[in-house]
């Protein structure tokens, strides 16, 4: 009865391009289809035709002519009624039939001996564009590929981690070949053998199965940064150590590979006993025991030779193994189902976007149609207003991605690091999902970075000093992201020895940097080591203890417009805390009236505003303002004066003054009014202009108008370091003139 | 400063062309027109501080913000707002920039035989930004030489005499 579909799979399988992905799996999927369907197949054909299905989809299109002409046998088979087997190639599961049994692999290994002792050049046909994509696309893999290594770890029998960075290797083998980067193909090659033999139960995943495929997976990464330092023609040199590291993958792929590999098909990848098990069909001890007697023979087989198991459990569990792995696949498609858009053009789109929000903002306030009478024009108005808002906040997500990446990266930092001091350090990672602009997600990739090994150096104790504080031998690194106020916060807790504040003041003293330190609040010390040049490591180490590292993490995240904060309690631990905005486009900023000018100073860096007292008020010399308040003397920056605004209010009491800066560089800044809070789109102020001192950028208002964002640091340097402005225009203009 | 002009005049030829001219008080000026992006109405300009006097501010063109320049101030002419005063934006090696000009007469073509010079006043008058004196249909028009107006050495000392301008203030302060 199933003649009819078997008659179309034939015609599909005769129609199938070897090197068409889609068509075998058009294929494999008729065929488990198929299967289901028809009434009356013995188990064996059943485990036989989806062994096929599987062949079919995972073979690699250079492989997969042999898999068909077996399928095409297997039909024909199956067409006759006969029980059903599957044969290929001995590996067919594998998506590198016989590359991991070293000696039936002669072709790929004289291949690489020969390409390794000679520098490559690229191919002088190569198309850079599609070089660089397969670099970036490749070194995305990877960051993936690590993450799986890194979750082998604490799971090795994890079979999902282990494929995906089999897919990871094999990807990159394949699409170098394709490019005909021979050394780069070759290596993956051997890095994704060794892999093939884990998946496929060969050799288990051990310490040193690790090690080597994590090594494999930072060889990778090198070879890929000399590919693209070969794009401008220069020869590309293989990285350093590859010879050892592809002997020794060669080794740990074949030493044990030799006498395991056998004819016989290898055990399917999600694992059909677990999925028993989980059904209650058989208990582990008797999946064992049926195992260790018939090791040869695929485990649905034996356990059905056996009778532990009835034939249709099995078979359904291998259906359901068949169905995983299908939504497995899918949903990896489904992860990459995106398109790559340039960056400037994202830009431009949510430019344009702002812009049609304010031209809405414009319409909708129009006198026309305010107008009573035109209610269904002021209707059909807001409508396009919800729709023009929907949009916005449709394409302010486009540039936030996940921080996942980062934290993974540094999950493999921690492992290395951890392994290298001889520090044990466990390292959780919450809320790495949360999203953060693209550009964020860069900028404080490598601060966070500095911060992990600092925490990891000075802050985490080793194991024999932790248990003499009574605290467990393994030390805890916690990395979480969360939103809150508005704002991202990255953290980064140690359950370390803590920051030492007295440690702290010595050195700083020691430093010069500041005078005793009796006085200072914790912050404030804690503060000091992002002083640059500090660092109260005892000893430098290959770590970290040099010196430099926390000045630049503080600059990095100041640069992006975060704030970094410290708490500690001694002997209990270190916590920094990034405080960032969700998005550099966006500023959160105050508008602010001063004469005939509106300027938005960003609230981030607004402590407080208030309308002073004349007897908080005082002068030195006559000049100098200051102004009390709850006992501090602030100084008084008139913001008209700097900027030589006209009509601004010059009496106290009728204007405002805002706390704005940080530490010792407070200062009240005096305004006429705060119109409210507004979100605004940070500009460059063209450059016809440049840089202008005191402004970081401009904005467009809600009306339209340009609105200066003002620069708090530079605003209270140039309070300090002079008179207003006033005479500098017109000096120019004389010189001008 | 002003020996480029001279090298630039010799060569008057390649100043053939179409012209966009426009008015600044009753001096008729020509602006070429390749370096024209557009002509927009005259819009609230946002002052910028400690910028030479003669960037009028900053404007919002579509979204971007663009410095403006007022050629009267420019050209030390007395500042007086006429009813057709416009903002040429026009683009000098990539950076676009506008210009407010009184109002804007036409194109016309000016032919290499129709370009002068540009006549030396000594110092009082500055004429290096001119290109040449060019006459079309019996009027003599100004060819600016827009590069040179907006970004000569002049004004990139402008920018950075601004810039530079604290020292400058703390030694007079001191």
């Amino acid at each position: 009865m199933s003649q009819p579909s078997l008659d179309e799979l034939a015609l599909l399988l005769m129609q199938l391009d070897p090197a068409d992905d889609v068509g075998a799996k058009r294929f494999a999927d008729a065929l488990r289809e198929a299967a289901d369907t028809s009434a009356g197949l013995a188990p064996t054909s059943i485990i036989a035709i989806l062994k096929c299905t599987d062949a079919v989809e995972n073979a690699p299109p250079t492989e997969r002519e042999a898999v068909l002409v077996a399928a095409g046998t297997l039909l024909e088979t199956w067409m006759h009624g006969n029980p059903l087997t599957w044969i290929v190639a001995p590996a067919p599961k594998s998506a590198t039939p016989k590359a991991s049994s070293a000696p039936s692999a002669p072709v790929v290994a004289v291949a690489t001996s020969a390409a390794l002792n000679t520098p490559e050049v690229l191919p002088d046909d190569v198309d850079l564009d599609l070089l660089r994509d397969f670099i970036n696309e490749s070194r995305e893999m990877l960051v993936g590929a690590e993450a799986s290594l890194l979750l082998l770890e604490t799971d090795p029998a994890n079979d999902e981690a282990v494929n995906t960075v089999f897919r990871a290797f094999h990807t990159v083998k394949g699409t170098a070949a394709f490019l005909g980067l021979g050394q780069l193909s070759a290596f993956a090659h051997k890095a994704e053998s060794l892999l093939s033999q884990v998946r496929d139960r060969v050799l288990s995943y051990s310490a040193h199965t690790a090690d080597l495929s994590l090594q494999s997976a930072d060889m990778l990464r090198e070879f890929l940064d000399a590919v693209e330092a070969a794009t401008d023609g220069s020869p590309m040199l293989a990285p350093e150590g590859m010879r050892e590291l592809t002997r020794d993958l060669e080794i740990a792929a074949s030493g044990k590979a030799a006498e395991i590999v056998v004819e016989e098909a290898p055990l399917p990848t999600a694992r059909l006993g677990d999925i028993l098990v989980e059904r209650g069909v058989v208990d582990r001890e008797t999946l064992e025991a049926v195992h260790a007697e018939e090791p040869t023979v695929p485990l649905g087989q034996a356990l059905i030779n056996a009778h532990a198991a009835p034939l249709k459990d099995v078979a359904q569990a291998l259906r359901q193994q068949s169905q995983q792995q299908k939504q497995g696949r899918q949903e990896s498609a489904g992860a990459a189902d995106s398109i790559r858009v340039r960056t400037d053009r994202l830009d431009k789109l949510i430019d344009m976007v702002g812009e049609l929000v304010i031209a809405q903002a414009m319409i909708a306030a129009d006198e026309g149609v305010m107008q009573v009478g035109h209610q269904g024009l002021s209707r059909k108005v807001s409508m396009a207003g919800k729709i023009v808002r929907d949009l916005q906040d449709l394409s302010m997500s486009m540039r936030m991605v996940p921080l996942k990446p980062v934290f993974q990266k540094l999950a493999r930092l921690v492992r290395d690091l951890s392994q290298k001091s001889g520090k044990s350090v466990e390292f959780q990672t919450h809320g790495e999902d949360t999203e953060l602009d693209r550009n964020m997600v860069d900028a404080i990739a490598d601060p966070l970075v500095h911060m992990v090994r600092n925490s990891l150096d000075h802050g985490l104790e080793g194991p024999a000093e932790r248990e003499g504080a009574g605290k467990r031998p393994v030390g805890t690194l916690r990395l979480s992201a969360y939103h809150a106020g508005g704002a991202v916060v990255v953290e980064l807790h140690d359950d370390g020895r803590g920051l030492n504040r007295d440690k702290i003041v010595a050195k700083a003293v020691a430093k010069g940097l500041i005078d005793g330190g009796k006085t200072m609040s914790d912050q404030d010390v804690f503060a000091l080591i992002f002083a640059p040049g500090f660092s109260t490591a005892e000893k430098v180490t290959d770590i970290s203890g040099r010196g430099v590292g926390m000045d630049v993490v503080r600059r990095n995240i100041e640069g992006i417009r975060g704030r970094i904060e410290i708490a500690s309690a001694p002997g209990e631990g270190t916590t920094f805390k990034l405080r960032l905005p969700l998005t550099l486009a966006i500023t959160d900023g105050m508008l602010v009236r001063v004469g005939h000018e509106r300027y938005i100073v960003p609230t981030t860096s607004i402590h407080l505003s208030f309308r002073p007292n004349r007897e908080q008020i005082c002068t030195v010399a006559g000049r100098g303002e200051l102004v009390m308040l709850r006992g501090e003397t602030l100084p008084i920056v008139r913001l008209h004066r700097l900027f030589n605004v006209q009509g601004a209010r010059e009496k106290f009491d009728e204007s405002l003054l805002m706390l704005v800066g940080d530490g010792d560089k407070r200062v009240a800044l005096m305004v006429d009014d705060l119109l409210g809070q507004h979100q605004v789109v940070a500009k460059s102020l063209g450059e016809g202009i440049g840089k202008v001192d005191g402004l970081s950028g401009g904005a467009i208002l809600g009306d339209g108008r340009v609105g200066l964002i003002i620069d708090v640091g530079q605003v209270i340097q140039l309070s300090r370091s002079g008179p207003s402005a006033d005479d500098s225009p017109r000096g120019e203009r004389r010189a001008v003139a | 400063m002003s020996s480029a002009p001279q090298a630039v005049v010799t060569q008057s030829s390649a100043h053939a062309g179409k012209y966009l001219t426009f008015f600044l008080s009753n001096e008729e000026y020509g602006l070429k027109i390749l370096t024209v992006h557009e002509i927009i109405g005259m819009m609230p300009v946002t002052r910028v501080p400690r910028t030479p006097e003669f960037i009028r501010g900053v404007v919002n063109l579509r979204g971007k913000v663009i410095p403006v320049v007022d050629l009267r101030i420019r050209f030390n002419m007395p500042v007086v707002e006429t009813q057709d005063v416009c903002i040429i934006v026009v683009q000098v090696r990539g950076i676009q920039m506008g210009i407010v000009v009184d109002r804007v007469s036409e194109v016309v073509t000016v032919a290499a035989d129709d370009i002068e010079p540009p006549p030396s006043f000594g110092v009082d008058v500055p004429t290096d930004f001119l290109l040449g004196i060019g006459k079309a249909q019996g009027r003599v028009k100004m060819l600016l030489d827009i590069d040179h107006v907006l970004t000569s050495s002049e004004f990139d000392q402008a920018t950075i005499a601004t810039a530079g301008d604290d020292a400058a203030g703390a030694t007079a302060a001191a």
